[in-house]
């Protein structure tokens, strides 16, 4: 299983010339996974996730060994009910919607293709994770995704998603469901900071 | 502390005959690209496609697409893989005045050298569409140049004021 930590930061005891410019970041790179070259993973994930912002988004180029649904999830919470979805997708020919609801898991995927295993393609997705360490809510995500594969495997979805839960989250694990993910699969997670 | 989210480079349209505008030497340094399009085109119809050319490939055959979208009434899915990157649409000249796009185009690990490259577009078109679009370039060079085409000629230019702006984005 591979497993991301957290970066440490590189502090600076002062603002001397020769130090590099203090600039105040809003949009923070927090941990990168990925799965190099030969090499396969079944899951990614980032843990220990600081309090400090106000919302993440995950960035991900992912592919599959074999072409399956991916499931993200908080804080190792793989319960059956806790995760709510609502997706609408085209595929080149029709747009349509569907849910599951009390689900297992925060789905991502192409309706009825899921992350490619086709040489050289893979699912390009930018999910937002919104309020994520607020203890009164429930946490909400937005989620664009699609692959173009040249032919009509293609797909272009919207999902919101739900966690059912109103606990900060600090785990996040990304699986491919009955698969693994594949090599060059690329997950990176940014913290957003509010004023 | 390095900047994670930064502007690369951003063109404003002055004048009145710009069909095309190329952003080059894009460096390899981040991981991901976003293009921001607010833009509008002279062209005498509702919209136009603002084409993607990677690295000065204008080979139709290295280009699809496939989008969906609503405009109030209906929705709509198609594909496109006979062109280059169609992959944004922006308002053209019988909309109104001071009608212009507000589309946001991901362009995912476009330095990777062992992948195709795919991008993530929404479209935003005021009084005419929402949508989104997935894109695809087949070929495993790292993108270092971003042609955004809105006519090659023949279907007018861009409007004056149309903004376009390349982010990289820096993963740790």
């Amino acid at each position: 299983m591979a497993v991301v930590s957290i970066k440490n930061k590189l502090r600076r005891g002062n603002l001397l010339v020769g130090n590099e410019a203090f600039i105040p970041t809003s949009y923070e790179s927090i941990a990168t996974g990925t799965v190099s070259a030969g090499n396969t993973s079944s899951v990614i994930t980032f843990s220990s996730i600081p309090s400090t912002y106000t919302h993440l988004q995950l960035r991900m180029f992912a592919r599959a060994t074999a072409s399956n649904t991916m499931f993200v999830r908080f804080n190792n919470d793989s319960g059956s009910t806790n995760y709510d979805n609502h997706r609408m997708n085209g595929n080149g020919t029709s747009v349509a919607s569907d849910a599951r609801i009390n689900y297992s898991a925060l789905f991502v995927s192409s309706r009825g293709y899921g992350i490619p295993s086709t040489a050289n393609i893979g699912s390009a997705i930018v999910m937002d994770i919104l309020d994520y360490t607020n203890t009164n809510k429930y946490k909400v995500t937005r989620t664009l995704s699609g692959q173009e594969l040249n032919n009509s495997n293609s797909d272009i979805e919207f999902t919101s998603g739900s966690w059912k839960n109103t606990n900060a989250i600090n785990r996040i694990d990304v699986s491919i469901d009955t698969s693994t993910l594949a090599q060059y699969t690329h997950i990176a997670l940014y913290g957003i900071k509010g004023a | 502390m390095a900047v994670t989210y930064e502007p690369i480079a951003t063109s404003t349209i002055t004048g009145s005959t710009v069909a095309s505008v190329t952003f080059s030497s894009i460096p390899s340094t981040y991981t991901d690209l976003v293009v921001v399009i607010q833009a509008k085109g002279t062209f005498a119809q509702d919209g136009i496609d603002v084409t993607f050319i990677f690295n000065g490939d204008n080979s139709g055959g290295n280009y699809s697409v496939v989008y969906m979208n609503g405009n109030g009434t209906t929705t709509n899915s198609g594909r496109n893989s006979a062109g280059i990157g169609y992959f944004s649409f922006v308002p053209a000249g019988n909309n109104t005045a001071g009608v212009y796009s507000a589309n946001v185009h991901h362009i995912m690990n476009y330095a990777n050298t062992t992948t195709y490259k795919t991008t993530l577009g929404k479209i935003s078109f005021p009084g005419n569409q929402a949508g989104a679009n997935v894109g695809l370039w087949r070929s495993t060079a790292a993108i270092g140049s971003i042609q955004l085409q809105i006519s090659n000629g023949s279907q007018g230019y861009y409007e004056t004021g149309s903004t376009l702006t390349i982010y990289g984005i820096k993963a740790a």
